[in-house]
């Protein structure tokens, strides 16, 4: 189940091992949302934000927020990768309203073309033992 | 531009060898193409080593062994294309005439890391959010079976033409055939894959021997043409991209058909990038070796069996034969030489006149795959 990053130990904990911190941010109600990146000459949009433009090299990337649901292009579930994955590890492609695509951890009943929500839930578990958190999009159950 | 043939081709049997250093593996592959070619080592006049996880000096710490030292060794990495972007730069160098004898070697050592997937490079996006290649190629499959309603059973087929093609090369590391019923009960690795629907992680080398054409009967009297050498990157897209098209791969065909002036009719023997049984699929139709959506119809036709109209993986491929990244694109490249002058027993496709090779990979984000290199011979 995906965690709701509350006031609970277990979400403060989560948050302290966010694996791309810079990645996410939460929108003026609390929720989760990804920060991609808008190129100010071109209006290529990527996720994350890179330092330059990735299609024509202009130096202004505008941080800009993104959906915080996307439609489940293809997905599949792993039993075998790095050890400090869970497994089965379920992973796959987000395509968002923007025309940007986000590789992802999921979570819920997969399908493809499933409406998947944002929120950040526990994928791993580093060296130490410490979880590790990470934006997880979610498939609402059918 | 000077004509190109290969004179020499050599490989080592692909296996697990841990306890071979990367120089033991590869200097036998290095001596077997130098003698299929006739020459004394003193003529090669400059060499290129593929290999991804080799480390520094690969080139050079294999050729210090065979003698085949003094010249430009240049060390080519480029994931699975290595060795066959390696052996794009000999063609290169020969056909603008700065050489005429070039020695091109492959090698991977992937028992060092001692099994699980791929290392891939952490600084990746995507790699540190979790991808691994299994997971990238079954998202490809799931996708393709969700538009094109292909089954796990039409997908388990790809591994057990393989195999069973595997079973007929000495030089293979799966040597067993297998049936659809094992391919399925193999154990899950990525949905839809199972075990044997992945390449093994495997040791191996290759070597070839490159010659500028009007020298190459002095050594040879069948040497095998290059009609064409294509090397192309990705299309990075931080966009949507349709999964079931390696566009890569579509963009290297058509260049490589266009250089050799030949068609996807022409083609007797394909050596094709299976790391996972989708892929098979996914080529033949970025190939044009048949229609969008109606690769396992191919499949199932026994057109891409060794006997079929288009023999696809004689040599087991990638599933059976292995997939010692650095060394995949070489040893495509000795099992066409070899098919081309008759010289596969049992896996022979008989009269092959033109054959293909294609490796491809890297998984990195933003990219259908980083690398893809296509090569056309013909005898
Ligand atoms: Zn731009």
């Amino acid at each position: 189940m995906p965690i709701a990053a509350d006031e609970t130990e277990t979400g403060e904990k989560l948050l302290a091992n966010l694996l791309s911190p810079g990645a996410v941010d939460r929108d003026e109600v609390g929720k989760w949302r990804l920060i991609g990146g808008c190129c100010a000459r071109c209006e290529t949009r990527m996720f994350p934000r890179a330092p330059i433009c990735p299609s024509c090299s202009a130096d202004h990337v505008v941080a800009e927020p993104m959906s915080q649901e996307g439609v489940l292009y293809s997905f599949t579930t792993v039993h075998v990768s790095p050890p400090q994955w869970h497994k089965p590890m379920r992973v796959g492609y987000v395509d968002l309203s923007n025309g940007v695509r986000v590789f992802s951890h999921l979570k819920g009943a997969l399908e493809i073309g499933a409406t998947v929500r944002l929120d950040i839930g526990e994928v791993g578990s580093s060296s130490n033992g410490e979880p590790l958190a990470n934006f997880v999009f979610v498939a609402e159950q059918t | 531009m000077r004509e190109v043939t290969i004179i020499g081709a050599g490989m080592v049997p692909f296996g697990k060898f841990p306890d071979r250093s990367l120089a033991d593996l590869a200097w036998p592959a290095a001596k077997a193409a130098i003698e299929d070619a006739g020459i004394d080592p003193r003529k090669v006049q400059a060499a290129y080593c593929g290999s991804v996880f080799g480390g520094m000096m690969s080139g050079q710490r294999v050729l210090a062994r065979v003698g085949v030292t003094g010249i430009p060794i240049i060390n080519v990495e480029n994931a699975c294309s290595s060795s066959s972007s390696a052996l794009s730069q000999a063609v290169m160098a020969v056909r603008a005439g700065a050489y005429d004898m070039v020695l091109v070697v492959g090698v991977e050592k992937l028992t060092k890391f001692g099994g699980g997937t791929l290392p891939l490079e952490k600084e990746d996006w995507e790699v540190a959010q979790g991808q691994v290649m299994p997971a990238l190629y079954a998202m490809r499959a799931k996708r393709y079976m969700h538009d094109f309603g292909l089954t796990d059973r039409q997908l388990a087929l790809v591994s057990v033409k393989n195999r069973a093609n595997g079973a007929l090369n000495p030089d293979a590391q799966m040597r067993k055939a297998v049936s659809v019923e094992e391919v399925l009960a193999s154990r899950p690795i990525a949905d839809p894959f199972t075990l044997l629907q992945c390449c093994p992680t495997g040791d191996g080398a290759a070597a070839l021997v490159v010659c500028e054409a009007g020298l190459a009967r002095q050594y040879r009297p069948d040497p095998v043409r290059v009609l064409a050498s294509d090397l192309a990157s990705g299309r990075y897209t931080p966009g949507f991209r349709d999964m079931t098209i390696p566009e890569i791969t579509v963009r290297g065909a058509r260049e490589a058909f266009e250089e050799a002036g030949v068609g996807p009719q022409d083609i007797d023997v394909a050596e094709l990038h299976d790391a996972f049984s989708i892929a098979e699929l996914l080529y033949y139709e970025a190939f044009g070796f048949c229609a969008r959506g109606e690769a396992s119809a191919l499949l199932e036709s026994g057109a891409t069996a060794i006997n079929g109209t288009i023999a696809v993986n004689p040599s087991g491929g990638l599933l059976a034969k292995g997939h010692p990244i650095g060394a995949t694109g070489a040893a495509q490249v000795v099992e066409i030489v070899r098919q081309l002058r008759g010289e596969c027993g049992k896996r022979q496709v008989e009269g092959a006149r033109v054959g293909l090779t294609h490796a491809t990979g890297g998984g990195i984000a933003g990219f259908d795959h980083g690398a893809c290199c296509i090569h056309i011979f013909a005898r």
